[in-house]
This record gives structure tokens, C-alpha cells and sequence, in this order.
């Protein structure tokens, strides 16, 4: 009986070694921005290795659009507080569905000029991680609904986009 | 106390008053034969008891090494692609903060 227990513990043991030396081995850290690196595009860095350059190029690229989509933002806001001020002062049902169609068509501006700019970026990544990129971030951003409030399940990356806040 | 081991009385006392009649048990050279047998078989060492119990400690010991080893490796996955996903929609957030998850 006590050799079995013996067994037992001997046994347990190997499996919580066996265990624990896979998990380490295999587990990946979640990995850290650099100083001065924008936190935001670690996931492009760690995802598609790409050289220092590439994510220079796609920094600009990523800060440039940002002024796009503040753009897009405020053409969106403006165009839904002319609505609400349409429906408030009991206007001409013509004139509120002209004003809500140009919500949607600002909204599909906005998804379209979101998607060109995914495009360009996998442009630079290139080759068969550039269509890789694409087939993760594309059906994403397909859920995306632009009326939405800001998502802030993490603490950090709604930051550079305050005024959407607004929508 | 009679201290007399050689008293001539207590033979044929004996025999005259202590009549030991024990009842038959067919079972008894079977049971000794087991007790023996048993006693030979089980190790008194822990090599000895693995050398008899070999197969199926190996056989125990893989199963249990190849489970926890699995297991292991699916925590750390599983984990690494959470990791990933947050770096993702921190990455789309950081494009459009207005998506809805």
C-alpha cells in the first residue's frame, strides 16, 4: 500500500513537471512597446515581424489617417446634430431623410476610406502577409458600427480619439 | 504451585481431564499455501515492487505525462492567442474606437 502512494506522488509529480515545462515552453509573453514605439502597432511588429522601416512607413501612415478619420468624426457628428435638430423642430419629413442619408453616406465614406487605408497598409507589409493581414483585420472591421460609443475595454487606446467620444 | 515437573500424577491427570477434539477445516492447507504465496509475492523494497508493477506504471506514467503535457501546451496557446486578440482590437480600436464587439 505504501509503494502505491509512493507510485502516486511519483506519478503526480511527473505530470506537473510534464505540465509546467510545456506551458513554458510553449507560452509567449505578451510582448512589450519599446520605448517611443506606438504601443498601438506592437501587435503589426510582433504579428508580421516587420523591419524597422516598414513600421516606420506605417506609423506615418497610421498617424496620417487619424486626421482622416477625425475628419470623417466630425463630418458625422455635424451631420447627426442636424438631424436631431431636424426632428426637434418638427421639419419637413423631406428634409430629415436627406439629412439622415447623408449620415449614411458619410458613414459609408467612412467605412470605405477605413478600408483603403487597411489596404494601403497591407500594400506595405506585402506579399502573402499583406492578403494575411487583410483576412484578419477586414471581417473585423466589418463589425464595425461607426454610431457605436468609443470601445474602452483597454485603458490606453482611445486616447489619440478623444472627439469621437462626441459621435 | 506444584514446582515438580516430573510428578508421576500429572500424566495420567492430564490425559484423564484435557480432551482437545479441534474441528476439521478442508480450507487450512489452502489458506497457509496463500498466506506463503502472498508473502513471497509482495516486495519489501520500492524497486521491487516497481519491477513487478512495471507495465503498468509506464503505462500510467505516459498517459499522465502525455495528458499534462497537452494540457500544458493548450493553456499556454490558448493564452497566447488571447494575448494576440487584445493586441489586435487594440490595434483596431486605435484605427476606429467605434467598434462594437
Amino acid at each position: 500500500m505504501k509503494f502505491r502512494w509512493i507510485a502516486a506522488v511519483l506519478i503526480v509529480t511527473l505530470g506537473l513537471v510534464a505540465g509546467g515545462s510545456t506551458y513554458l515552453c510553449l507560452r509567449e509573453p505578451m510582448p512589450v512597446a519599446a520605448a517611443g514605439e506606438n504601443a498601438d502597432l506592437l501587435w503589426l511588429r510582433c504579428e508580421f515581424a516587420l523591419p524597422a522601416e516598414k513600421m516606420a512607413n506605417i506609423a506615418q501612415m497610421h498617424a496620417a489617417f487619424q486626421g482622416v478619420c477625425d475628419e470623417h468624426c466630425r463630418q458625422i457628428r455635424d451631420a447627426r446634430t442636424e438631424v436631431k435638430k431636424l426632428r426637434g423642430a418638427a421639419a419637413e419629413h423631406c428634409d430629415i431623410v436627406t439629412a439622415e442619408a447623408k449620415v449614411v453616406e458619410l458613414d459609408r465614406i467612412c467605412v470605405s476610406s477605413l478600408e483603403a487605408h487597411l489596404r494601403e497598409i497591407a500594400g506595405v507589409i506585402g506579399g502573402a502577409e499583406g492578403q494575411r493581414y487583410l483576412a484578419i483585420v477586414l471581417p473585423r472591421i466589418a463589425h464595425f458600427d461607426h454610431a457605436g460609443a468609443p470601445n474602452l475595454d483597454l485603458d490606453t487606446k482611445a486616447q489619440t480619439h478623444d472627439h469621437h467620444a462626441h459621435h | 504451585m506444584n514446582p515438580n515437573q516430573n510428578d508421576a500424577e500429572l500424566g495420567p491427570l492430564l490425559r484423564e481431564n484435557f480432551r482437545v477434539t479441534p474441528g476439521k477445516n478442508p480450507a487450512f492447507r489452502t489458506a497457509v499455501w496463500a498466506r506463503i504465496e502472498s508473502s513471497r509475492r509482495s516486495p519489501t523494497t520500492w524497486g521491487g515492487w516497481l519491477r513487478l508493477n512495471a507495465t503498468r506504471f509506464a503505462l500510467l506514467a505516459v498517459a499522465v505525462v502525455t495528458i499534462a503535457g497537452a494540457g500544458g501546451g493548450w493553456i499556454a496557446s490558448a493564452q497566447a492567442e488571447q494575448n494576440r486578440e487584445q493586441l489586435v482590437q487594440r490595434y483596431l480600436a486605435s484605427i476606429s474606437p467605434h467598434q462594437k464587439n
